[in-house]
């Protein structure tokens, strides 16, 4: 009997054990060799190539995703082998179309003029906004709790945090707006501009937000950038400045003409009522894309020709 | 070749500290072996949520230098990841067409490595044991996404070697901690077990006492308090009152206001609300102690009442078996087949056995039973109405003899009507039925007597006559002649029935006995004297065996030399004339019983059993008509009635008869009658 009881004990501790290690599962193991080994590194694309690139307004990744479709189409409609390239700065981005590395420029319009005017860049079409406006305009935001800040009079003395310099929307468009309202550069406590590389525009927002600065200037649409980033009823929208051309295509200089117009033909044939279409623009947050001139950026001159600002500098 | 391993017998302390080792041992196990799995099973999963985590985290960060190019910037991140921890051994990150952009390791990539762990667009991170040969390294391949374009894959190869060292930390803290809980319960233990056996061994030993016989043990504590000073009882017939040893709980008719007599079968359950069993019950142990305690003081007491019980019913038993040995009358007990299963002496002296043995292994009611002719005529009877009593039966006792009893017997059952045995008395009754016989034989002679007496006289004078004138005629006729002849013969037949008248005036007269001492063996001497020739002539012979220590008999000797005359004229007659034969006489004296035995034992043809009663009776003969009178043994049954004395006779057909005469002598002073 006692033999039997400790037969027992034993197989259920057997089983326990069994039960144990049962329920350790190990994936199989791969052996490899190590020592076989080779030189590897970054494998540069052979040829020609048509280089496109998107003002850094946002992050390379917004960049990327809104514009990727989009070059995508060109390559297919084009033939031609297009590459997108991300410049980090607003700077930088000017001094590549100006060393001829950027050959289709999306840029703002104030960054246009400038190139324009330094680099001998050619506007050939401006895009329609996500909303139907052929132009775009500023917006300056503050945190909703923010009471000392009840109109655009009441940002005198404030902290400002801007985009870029260069920023048509998020800082010119603005500086425009407030010296409208008598209100100069030398009036604000501090003017901040978000670091980069890339996703300037966010960071404005979310130095706002933040409670890093008192106001910010961004372009419109921003806010729905990242409306999935922060709680959007913790901003408001302070003022907005008018309305101005919105962004532009340009060719850089040593862009061949024939290049040149499979390119503008390309683009101007987006459809957003084809369905394909739709999907590319809606991508690249854009309408449409429409023909223009260079005459349809004068507003914009005039404004840096009031802000004083030196389109060589 | 079977192992045989040594039986060792383990003490109560032993099982214990085997018990808390084995529990604590397997508890240690169980506890290492859960934990161990557990743990390993959480550090796994921290393991590929770290891994997965810094791969995921990678590939985010990887995003831009990819886009731009930026092989410095990948170089950088790749290097951060690395540093961060001691188990990181590689990472690389790999473009959409599977190209390597960057990596940390010295003298060229591992070519295997490169798809050795592939990851598919739908999945976050996929997790691949690789064995390198020095390494066994967990590679997390996370794909970098931006949008829904895949820009390449991130790879980072951890090792294994710190979640293993957790785990042996670990499990070398559970052993330590399970050696130190084997000490801790080890002395817990012994203070424990030291407790129990101590009270154990105290059972024991008050168990060994009782074994011994001694009842008057106690292994339970003596009560600090006792129940009446608890609840301030005064009752000094309770058992319970003022003992520090008796529980109350466990006794019988205790007379404590919480007992409920009708509850008694519960009582310690009713006990427990009890001031008295909260202050003195205790543990499982003492609980045992006591209720032993109260086993054998009830045991001491049932023992003491069983003794008493027993000398009663041994006394009781002397008494009837007292009366059972020493009834006059047979007492015996049969099994329903009839065989004894007892008996009294005086069956077995009924019975003219030895012994009891030999009744009980060789009698059986059924082979002694002459009327009615079998034993179960008798249980048919007793199936009847349940007994019989005074039922007259003949038995043959084993030495032979016929005995007329009264049988009286009941049957014994058990409860369900099963016959088990008989139960019964005997009544030996020869004696008195053989009394009643003589007594009926003497009142018929003296009716016979006084009718032949009155009978005999009145035919003496007719007959005297018949005679007288008879031999007148004779004188007168001539000697020879028809009527001469004729008056002969009448005178031949007066003769005869004067002859039979005398002697039934004899029988019927009430001579006077002459009483004088006399020797009976020269009586019968001078009898067989005047017989004896006549007998020799016969080819008769009459030896005699004298007991020459007989006593003088007072009788009359004529009238006795006229009984052993009829005895011997009887006993010769009883041969053929053609066949000798021979008769023994034989004088013997039973000194206990004061008795002069005379026997005189014949070789003739015997006496037939129908009619061994009747040959006493007057008139009664076998003899031919004119040969007898029938009156010989009558006459002679008389005379010795006279003498108060008696006659019997045995006889067995062909082999001849025994008459035998009993005197009794009244024994004066000196022996002498």
């Amino acid at each position: 009997m006692k033999a039997t009881n400790g037969k027992k004990a034993f197989f259920i501790l057997f089983v326990l054990s069994g039960l144990f290690v049962a329920c350790s599962k190990e994936e199989p193991v791969k052996k490899i060799d190590m020592s076989k080994r080779e030189t590897v590194g970054i494998q540069e694309e052979q040829g020609h190539f048509i280089t496109y690139a998107y003002l850094p307004q946002y992050s390379h990744n917004v960049s990327y995703q809104r514009h990727y479709l989009l070059i995508e189409y060109l390559k297919k409609k084009t033939g031609l082998n297009i590459r997108q390239i991300f410049p980090d700065t607003f700077d930088e981005y000017m001094r590549m179309v100006g060393e001829g590395r950027i050959d289709i420029s999306f840029s703002n319009p104030f960054v246009y003029v400038k190139i324009a005017h330094r680099n001998g860049a050619t506007a050939f079409a401006r895009i329609v906004e996500i909303y139907g406006k052929k132009d775009f305009r500023g917006q300056i935001i503050c945190r909703a709790d923010n009471r000392q800040i009840k109109n655009i009079e009441d940002c005198k003395g404030k902290s400002w945090c801007a985009v870029d310099p260069a920023s048509a929307g998020g800082y010119l468009y603005a500086l425009g707006l407030f010296m409208d309202h008598g209100i100069r550069k030398e009036d604000f406590r501090e003017i901040t501009f978000a670091p980069g590389p890339g996703g300037k525009q966010e960071k404005v927002v979310l130095d706002v937000y933040a409670g890093k600065c008192d106001i910010g200037s961004i372009r419109e649409g921003t806010l729905n950038v990242v409306a999935d980033k922060i709680d959007m009823n913790q901003i408001r929208v302070i003022a907005q400045t008018r309305w101005y051309p919105g962004w532009v295509y340009a060719f850089g200089r040593k862009v061949n003409p024939k290049i040149a117009k499979k390119i503008k033909s390309a683009l101007l044939s987006l459809d957003y009522d084809n369905p394909e279409h739709k999907q590319i623009l809606d991508a690249a947050c854009i309408r449409g894309i429409i023909p223009c001139k260079d005459s349809d950026f004068n507003p914009v001159r005039n404004l840096a020709a009031r802000l004083k600002i030196d389109l060589d500098e | 070749m079977k192992l045989e391993l040594p039986q060792i017998k383990l003490g109560f302390r032993g099982k214990v500290y085997l018990g808390i080792i084995s529990i604590i041992l397997l508890s240690g196990f169980l506890m290492a072996l859960s934990v161990s799995t557990l743990v390993s099973e959480a550090l796994s999963r921290e393991f590929k949520n770290r891994g997965t985590s810094l791969a995921v985290n990678l590939a985010a960060r990887s995003q831009d230098p990819i886009l731009t190019m930026d092989s410095l910037r990948m170089k950088d991140l790749i290097t951060q990841v690395v540093n961060s921890g001691d188990d990181i051994l590689y990472a690389f990150i790999l473009d959409d067409k599977g190209q390597v952009l960057s990596h940390n390791f010295d003298g060229g990539f591992p070519v295997e490595l490169k798809t050795a762990n592939t990851v598919s667009e739908n999945q976050d991170c996929n997790i691949r044991r690789l064995d390198t040969g020095e390494y066994l390294v967990h590679d997390f391949a996370t794909p970098i996404f931006i949008g829904n374009h895949r820009l390449g894959t991130v790879r980072i190869g951890l090792l294994g070697t710190k979640a293993r060292e957790t785990i042996q930390n670990l499990l070398s803290m559970i052993l330590m901690l399970t050696g130190l809980s084997i000490l801790i319960a080890g002395l817990a233990g012994a203070a424990f077990a030291d407790q129990v056996t101590k009270r154990i061994k105290t059972l024991q030993q008050a168990s060994e006492e009782v074994l011994r016989g001694n009842l008057d043990v106690q292994s339970a504590p003596a009560l600090k308090k006792t129940c009446s000073e608890l609840i301030n009882c005064n009752n000094t017939a309770c058992p319970a009152y003022g003992s520090n040893r008796r529980r109350c709980w466990y006794l019988v008719g205790t007379m404590s206001p919480n007992y409920i007599e009708r509850k008694r079968a519960n009582r310690v359950k009713n006990c427990k609300d009890c001031a008295v069993y909260k202050a003195n019950s205790g543990d499982e142990i003492q609980h045992l102690a006591e209720s032993f305690d109260a086993m054998t003081m009830a045991l001491k007491d049932h023992i003491s009442r069983l003794a008493q019980s027993k000398a009663t019913l041994e006394k009781s038993e002397r008494k009837y078996r007292r009366i059972f040995e020493a009834s006059m009358d047979t007492i015996f007990v049969a099994d329903p087949q009839g065989n004894f299963l007892d008996i009294n002496q005086a069956g077995i002296a009924m019975l003219g056995c030895e012994s009891k043995e030999i009744v009980l292994q060789s009698v059986n009611l059924d082979d002694i039973l002459l009327e009615p002719d079998s034993f179960q005529a008798l249980c048919e009877e007793i199936a009847c109405k349940s007994f019989i009593k005074d039922r007259e039966c003949t038995l043959r006792a084993m030495n032979g003899h016929e005995l007329q009893v009264l049988f009286s017997c009941t049957a014994h059952t058990d409860g369900k009507g099963r016959l088990i045995s008989y139960e019964g008395i005997v009544k030996d009754i020869t004696r008195r039925r053989n009394m009643e016989r003589q007594l009926l034989q003497a009142d018929k002679l003296a009716s016979i007597g006084q009718l032949s007496a009155g009978v005999a006289h009145e035919i003496n004078n007719p007959l005297g006559l018949i005679l007288g004138y008879t031999q007148l005629l004779l004188r007168g006729e001539r000697n020879g002649s028809q009527n001469y002849k004729d008056l002969k013969t009448i005178e031949k037949h007066a003769r005869n029935c004067k002859a039979i008248v005398e002697a039934l005036l004899s029988f019927a007269r009430r001579t006077e006995t002459k009483r004088v001492p006399i020797d009976i063996n020269q009586t019968i001497q001078k009898v067989v004297a005047v017989v004896e020739r006549q007998f020799e002539l016969d080819n008769v012979h009459i030896d005699t065996h004298f007991d020459e220590t007989i006593p003088l008999f007072t009788g009359d000797a004529e009238k006795l030399k006229q009984v052993f005359m009829n005895l011997l004229m009887n006993a010769r007659q009883a041969m053929s004339k053609s066949n000798a034969g021979q008769i023994v006489i034989s004088t013997a004296f039973a000194r206990p019983q004061g008795e002069i035995h005379v026997t005189i034992q014949d070789t003739g043809s015997g006496i037939p059993r129908k009619i061994i009663n009747k040959i006493f009776d007057p008139f009664f003969t076998t003899k031919p008509t004119g040969r007898g009178t029938g009156l010989g043994l009558s006459i002679s049954y008389g005379i010795i009635k006279e003498h108060n004395g008696q006659i019997s006779v045995q006889s067995e057909p062909g082999k001849g008869s025994t008459f035998t005469v009993t005197l009794p002598v009244c024994l004066a002073e000196g022996g002498q009658a």
